[in-house]
């Protein structure tokens, strides 16, 4: 049973917020976590005044906020004046979203080629370079991209991003191949190849297996990611 | 489109009521979030989440000073008061809404609603 008049409101901001230890930590960045601190406080003894049994009480102040990468992203662009599109906001948005996302893509990209190149050989028996099983590798590819939206998730949460922000990072790969099976779509819309019926059944499986299941398998990793970064608070 | 001028209805207004409420007496964090609540009957509430970044970008910006005081319990809480520079941009912020507020009514009866 924890001692909740021991709780120790500075320490759990600080946490939550990612700021370092207080040893080193900035005086304003101090009192910023003094004051939600103290804020937490407040509300957690409103909570109690009105009969909450305290470890729920704990548990509501601390849940008033969903996100503390995103408040703490938040606190930084109130407090350096990022506001409108300058180059702070771009900045930002290049730790928070491109940087991460394109690390991931990059990343699952070049994973794919090794694979490739180390399964994928003239002198492989028939079987393995014919059609579905030439994507031997493919599973193992599958299998690998939770890690890579784990890591987009973590690289982006970071850097500070909202919640949407760190999604779409994580799913960045699965989202391009996305893009590109809707490019591939539209051209053969275009150049008038629809007629060819076999090719639709084709383009669903495509879609299906290079930009859903990816997208499945990376929100996996980064549903992973933030359970445990959960656990680890609670 | 619509949630940008969402958004920037939601901070403007945010801003005006933080700035008016800080006419009356300096408060603090918890006290602004709860005096928005209980004037407004719960219809307006400010989570920490959007209440302290607008305090911080107020007092970046000049409007509003904060300050440790030590609060009714005794214990220190960081207490904000309108600065002279926040007290010149409110009267033009209530004009600004004020004339809104009537552009809407033509417009959409809200008023009457």
């Amino acid at each position: 049973m924890p001692d909740w008049n021991a709780l120790d409101w500075n320490a759990m901001v600080r946490e939550r917020l990612g700021a370092a230890d207080s040893s080193s930590v900035q005086e304003e960045e101090t009192e910023i976590i003094a004051e939600l601190a103290a804020h937490l406080e407040d509300l957690y003894e409103e909570l109690r005044a009105k009969g909450m049994c305290e470890s729920a009480a704990v548990a509501q102040a601390l849940g008033d906020i969903s996100n503390w990468h995103g408040l703490a992203g938040k606190i930084r662009r109130a407090k350096t004046g990022e506001g409108t599109m300058n180059h702070q906001t771009l900045n930002h948005q290049t730790k928070t979203l491109w940087l991460p996302s394109l690390i991931n893509l990059a990343a699952s990209m070049i994973w794919m080629m090794i694979l490739q190149r180390a399964t994928l050989r003239p002198s492989m028996p028939g079987p393995w370079l014919h059609a579905g099983l030439a994507f031997a590798w493919y599973p193992v590819w599958l299998i690998s991209q939770p890690l890579f939206g784990a890591a987009a998730a973590y690289l982006s949460l970071r850097a500070g991003a909202e919640r949407r922000t760190e999604l779409t990072a994580s799913l960045f790969p699965a989202i391009v191949m996305f893009g590109l099976w809707l490019a591939l779509i539209t051209y053969i819309v275009l150049e008038r190849y629809s007629h060819v019926s076999h090719q639709w059944p084709l383009v669903l499986a495509g879609i299906f297996f290079w930009s859903i299941l990816p997208g499945l398998a990376l929100l996996l990793g980064r549903f992973l990611y933030l359970k445990t970064q959960n656990v680890a608070r609670s | 489109m619509v949630k940008r001028i969402r958004a920037n209805i939601a901070r403007g207004s945010t801003e005006l009521v933080i700035l008016s409420l800080l006419t009356e007496q300096p408060l603090y964090g918890f006290e602004i979030s709860r005096r928005i609540e209980d004037r407004t009957g719960g219809a307006l509430r400010f989570e920490l989440a959007s209440l302290y970044p607008m305090l911080y970008d107020l007092e970046r910006r000049g409007l509003i000073k904060g300050q440790w005081q030590p609060s009714s319990t005794g214990r220190d809480r960081r207490y904000y008061s309108l600065t002279p520079k926040g007290k010149t941009q409110l009267a033009p912020l209530r004009r600004e809404w004020h004339s809104f507020f009537r552009a809407l009514d033509c417009l959409a009866g809200v008023s009457d609603a």
